[in-house]
Formats: C-alpha cells, sequence, structure tokens
C-alpha cells in the first residue's frame, strides 16, 4: 500500500480544546481506494475527517499526499484535489439544485470549465438533470445526498472524505447510494475514506478499514478480522 | 386497547399532499413499526401527532380523546407523549446533565431555576444517563458530542420523562452496534413498563426484533400494515422500499 499511497496520517494529534479527541491517529488511502473508518459513536471517526479537511487543527503527527507532507487549511482543500462530504446531507437548502453544483465549482477559475464539470458530473448523476432549477431543500433525503455527493466531483477530486453517506436514507436509497460511490471510485478513480455505521453495507464498497476506539486506531486492515477481533472484544466485556 | 387513532389525516405543503387520507390505529403497550420511503409522509405524521404542524384535515384521538390540534404546539405534556427528532433537537449550550434535567422541571420559567435543585430530578439523570452510557460524560457540553451521541442523549430525555406515548424518529440512526443493542433492549424495557411505543426506522432488522406490527407509508399514504415479517417480504414493499441486494444489481 505505501507505495501507491495517496493519503497518509502518520501519528496525527487533535485536541476540542482541552479533550484530546483523536490521539496519534496513523492511516493510509491508496490511490483508487476506498478505505473505511470504523467505530463506536464518539470514537473520532468524523473527527478525522475534518482534521484531514483542515476544520480542527492539528496538534502533532503530519499528514501527507502523495509523500509531500502538507498543512491542511480547509478552503483551499479543493485546490489540493480533497472533497468533504459531511454527515446529514449538508447541502444549502435555499439555493437549487444547479446552485450547489456550482458552488461545488467555486476553486475553479472559469465559468467555462466549472460549466463542462457540471455536465460531466451530471452524466454520472442523471437523476439531478430534472432537479436543477429546483430549491435544493425540497429534494427527498436519498436526492440530497446524490447531490451532496456530486457538488463533492465538481472540482474534479482524487479523494473525498465521506461522512455517513446513509445517515437517514432508506434502505433502497441506501443501496443506490453505495452502488454510486462504487461506480465513482471504479470510472474515474477516485479514492474514499468513508466513515459510516452501516457494516452490511460497507463491506460491498471495500474490504480494508481503520476501527477506532477513543480517538485511536486500535484495529487496522481486513474487515473481516476487524469483525472478528471486534466480537471478540464484546464479548471479552 | 387503542392508544391513539388517526382518522383521515390530511397535510398539505404548497401544492402536495404529503400526508393524504392517512387512517391508523396504535395500540396500548405495544412497538409498532412506522417505516416508508425517505419523503413519505411519515415524520409529517408524527408532527402532526406531536402538534409541531397543524393539522389541515382529520381527526388524531389520544386514549379516546380528540386531539384538536389546528392551533400550534399542542401540550404533549398533558397527553403524556414524548418524542425524538430526525435530527437531534437538544441545548448544544448546556451539559449533557442539564440537558435531560431541563425536560424533568414542570413547564414554568421561575420554579425550573429551583426544580433541577430536587433530590428526585438528580438520581432520575444519573439513572437515565448510567442506562445510555453518557454518565462519563456528563459534564460535556451537548454540542461537542457526535452525531450518535447526540440522537442518545435526546433518547435519554425521552426516558427521563416517562410518558406513556414514546416516539423516536430513527432512533438507531449513526449508531454502532454495541449501542445500538443497548437502545433496543431499552426499547423492550419501556413496552414492558406498560408504553406504547412509535419507531420509525429504516434499520429493518431492528424494526423486524422489535416491532409487534408495522405501518407502511408510501407518497403520504398508508400501503400497508401488519406483522413486519410478513409484510416486508411482500414483492411490492420490496420494490419501493427495500430494494434489490447489494450483489444483484
Amino acid at each position: 500500500m505505501k507505495n501507491n499511497s495517496l493519503l497518509n496520517l502518520d501519528n496525527v494529534t487533535a485536541n476540542y480544546g482541552s479533550f484530546k479527541a483523536l490521539d496519534r491517529v496513523s492511516l493510509t488511502v491508496g490511490e483508487g481506494e476506498i478505505a473505511l473508518l470504523l467505530g463506536p459513536n464518539g470514537s473520532g471517526k468524523s473527527t478525522v475527517l475534518k482534521t484531514i479537511f483542515g476544520l480542527l487543527p492539528i496538534v502533532s503527527g503530519k499528514i501527507s499526499l502523495h509523500g509531500l507532507p502538507f498543512k491542511p487549511v480547509s478552503f483551499e482543500m479543493p485546490m489540493n484535489s480533497f472533497a468533504l462530504v459531511l454527515q446529514g446531507q449538508k447541502i444549502f437548502p435555499g439555493l437549487s439544485t444547479h446552485e450547489n453544483l456550482e458552488i461545488g465549482g467555486f476553486s475553479i477559475k472559469s465559468k467555462e470549465l466549472v460549466d463542462k464539470r457540471i455536465s460531466e458530473v451530471l452524466d454520472i448523476f442523471p437523476m439531478l438533470i430534472k432537479l436543477m432549477e429546483i430549491k435544493a431543500g425540497l429534494l427527498s433525503g436519498g436526492e440530497q445526498q446524490m447531490l451532496a455527493l456530486a457538488r463533492s466531483l465538481i472540482a474534479n477530486p482524487k479523494i473525498i472524505l465521506l461522512d455517513e453517506p446513509t445517515l437517514g436514507l432508506s434502505p433502497k436509497i441506501a443501496k443506490e447510494v453505495f452502488h454510486k460511490i462504487k461506480e465513482i471510485n471504479e470510472l474515474n478513480k477516485v479514492s474514499f475514506l468513508i466513515a459510516d455505521h452501516n457494516l452490511n453495507l460497507l463491506s460491498f464498497l471495500s474490504r480494508r478499514g481503520y476501527y477506532l476506539e477513543s480517538g485511536k486506531v486500535t484495529l487496522c486492515g481486513n474487515l473481516d478480522k476487524i469483525f472478528e477481533k471486534h466480537f471478540l472484544k464484546m464479548i471479552m466485556k | 386497547m387503542t392508544m391513539i387513532k388517526i382518522h383521515n389525516l390530511r397535510k398539505r405543503f404548497g401544492r402536495a399532499d404529503v400526508v393524504n387520507n392517512f387512517s391508523a390505529e396504535i395500540f396500548k403497550n405495544t412497538i409498532v413499526g412506522f417505516v416508508g420511503p425517505n419523503g413519505s409522509g411519515k415524520s409529517t405524521v408524527i408532527n402532526l401527532l406531536t402538534g409541531v404542524e397543524t393539522i389541515d384535515h382529520g381527526d388524531i384521538y389520544i386514549s379516546d380523546i380528540l386531539v384538536k390540534n389546528k392551533k400550534k404546539l399542542i401540550n404533549n405534556y398533558s397527553f403524556n407523549i414524548s418524542r425524538t427528532y430526525q435530527d437531534p433537537r437538544i441545548f448544544d449550550q448546556m451539559s449533557v446533565l442539564e440537558n435531560v434535567l431541563i425536560v424533568l422541571n414542570k413547564r414554568k420559567v421561575l420554579s425550573s431555576f429551583f426544580e433541577t435543585k430536587k433530590p428526585f430530578n438528580s438520581s432520575k439523570v444519573e439513572e437515565v444517563l448510567r442506562k445510555v452510557d453518557l454518565w462519563g460524560k456528563r459534564s460535556a457540553l451537548a454540542g461537542d458530542l457526535s452525531y450518535g451521541q447526540r440522537k442518545i442523549l435526546e433518547f435519554a430525555r425521552v426516558l427521563a420523562m416517562d410518558t406513556r406515548i414514546c416516539i423516536f424518529d430513527e432512533p438507531f440512526a449513526g449508531l454502532f452496534a454495541e449501542m445500538k443493542l443497548i437502545v433496543s433492549e431499552l426499547i423492550l424495557d419501556l413496552k414492558a413498563s406498560g408504553k406504547t411505543v412509535v419507531l420509525i426506522e429504516h434499520d429493518m432488522d431492528q424494526i423486524v426484533k422489535l416491532a409487534d406490527y408495522v405501518l407502511v407509508m408510501n407518497a403520504g399514504k398508508l400501503i400497508a400494515k401488519g406483522k413486519p415479517s410478513k409484510i416486508l417480504s411482500r414483492n411490492d414493499i420490496l420494490d419501493i422500499y427495500i430494494g434489490k441486494d447489494l450483489h444483484e444489481k
């Protein structure tokens, strides 16, 4: 994995005030890979994604992209080929679907290029075409999640950080979202780092993950091994 | 015995009938699963039932008493209903402990300052926070909790209120396996103590495990009701709600 690694976290520690939210977290996401973040509620999964994206300052440790260390600054991340899709379909409800997609291209200077990217992204999300002029707040939960994913693709990221993409979605829509993630990964070679609790669906996307507890990575590697050790731990408790 | 009776309920937002002639009965001391695709109108029915939205047309009876909520915000407290929301509605600037203490107060601003100090309230808060494994976080600001922990805190407030009817809007969303187990056991405890529980939920494993029967909604209408295992294996329900297995597509 090290040879074609895209993103590396090396002993990253981050705090919320005086509370140590991440404690020497190390992880790797390969080029074109989907890696998973698992763990109990409050274990730090969302915090890992926010820290990588520069929403939480790093206290110690380093983050590197293609082996080159960088300091994450949130508004510069789209230029560094990163996209973050937050928990709970964080779209702009008062703006139209089209305007939401345009915002996804804020880091692109040419209007023509933004329009071109929107048209390319709509090829991946044809269900959004008929919704372009509708206010995003009026879309269903599934449509909003598709819009959030589509928006993250406008700036042509190499890696998408995805927090609970199936939260609040019905089983059928959740499966459609996972199919779309798989399609984007396979066709566009985009890497994903995904935090979710839906273990059945996650195993469809990837077999490699990291298990966090109290801000530390306690297990990593093959999902089957993580599940096995995790359930052993539960039994031991 | 019928605890909640809903008759020909209708609600329109703009030009869309979000709830369209919806009728259902919820029986006392049962767990009813309320399921359906996103946007089918489940949360709106619950909002009408709890007075968050006004009713356009139709009747709701709770313990055979007609609820007239043409005006917003019926007094849920007097109807002995407590509920959670899809997006947890907690007080971010208050501690975890204070978030539970506040629901134990009578609804009077002045007396609420003194009521929080009552020994009964303090022991009740400790009891429920220990049950949901948040006692260790009691001094933390609610705004600093993760999404799952916020859901659990809202759940704890319902436990503390000890009402006859408990309504949970997606209580398992965003929860990890261990926490799901704790929450499902607490829901079964509520039933065992005589409560009526309504669960809006997309996690079908939990619905099959917990619910005595299910109501299925689609496009604002009730399309099926009955035993979970029977209803959720029907082809029409699979088509509109569950979808195909991931590997089949």
